[in-house]
């Protein structure tokens, strides 16, 4: 192919922002839950959150300008069938007891005894974590399908 | 869409990545047109055909495609 593409340390360095943030943040959890400021916390979770999803468009967008038409009719047809199939894993999955169960442990557990009203707030946000996280691996699993049907496996 | 890039492409001595070069596609494209299970848009069959000095028609076989109407959804994709 005669376009751009970036080399091995380009690719490191254009994704690594998407995994360094996310890493840094849960690694600083410790620290922030030593300063007991909730205002302090949500920002830099809500800042973390913001560049990561922002970051993740600039991304996907600088990879679909070198794509050609095969590859992106796959990138429109993997997106739009995982988004299908992760939502409907999704509601599955929280209706078998023990999936939900460790659900609403983990928000138990993050929110404490005490304070009801964070429990279920923080279940729904695992709910949404969780949702999310089955599209994006539907997403990548109907990526590898498609790809392997009309591509063909690896050379 | 059937095809004539292989023969085409054996005639003129060219590898599929060859081909993809003239063409800026990727060879895994050329792979899936070649072999029928993606049908290029008119722009791409224009490319594909003006490599090898050829009409659209002398290389995609037209008959497979006129009077279809299979719900393909525009996206290339062969159904199977």
């Amino acid at each position: 192919m005669t376009r751009d593409h970036p080399g091995k340390s380009g690719r490191w360095a254009l994704f690594a922002p998407l995994v360094v943030v996310p890493v840094a943040f849960f690694a600083s959890l410790p620290w922030l839950a030593e300063q007991r400021n909730e205002a302090l916390t949500n920002g830099i979770a809500a800042a973390c959150a913001v560049f990561v999803m922002g970051y993740s468009v600039f991304v996907a967008r600088r990879v679909a300008r070198r794509m050609d038409e095969v590859e992106l009719a796959g990138d429109r047809f993997a997106s739009a069938k995982g988004w299908q199939f992760g939502s409907l894993a999704a509601v599955l999955l929280m209706m078998f007891t023990p999936i939900n169960e460790v659900l609403v442990d983990l928000a138990y557990g993050g929110a404490g005894p005490e304070d009801p009203e964070k429990t279920i707030r923080l279940g729904i946000w695992f709910g949404i974590i969780f949702a999310i996280a089955l599209q994006g691996l539907a997403t990548f699993a109907v990526s590898i399908w498609w790809r392997r049907r009309i591509v063909g496996p690896p050379a | 869409m059937k095809n004539r890039i292989r023969v085409l492409r054996a005639e003129k001595n060219w590898s599929q990545a060859e081909l993809a070069e003239r063409v800026r596609v990727s060879r895994n494209s050329i792979n899936a047109i070649e072999n029928g299970r993606f049908d290029p848009s008119l722009p791409l069959a224009f490319r594909i055909a003006d490599a090898f000095g050829l009409s659209v028609e002398e290389v995609f076989d037209k008959t497979d495609v006129v009077g279809r109407s299979d719900g393909q959804g525009g996206d290339g994709a062969r159904p199977e």
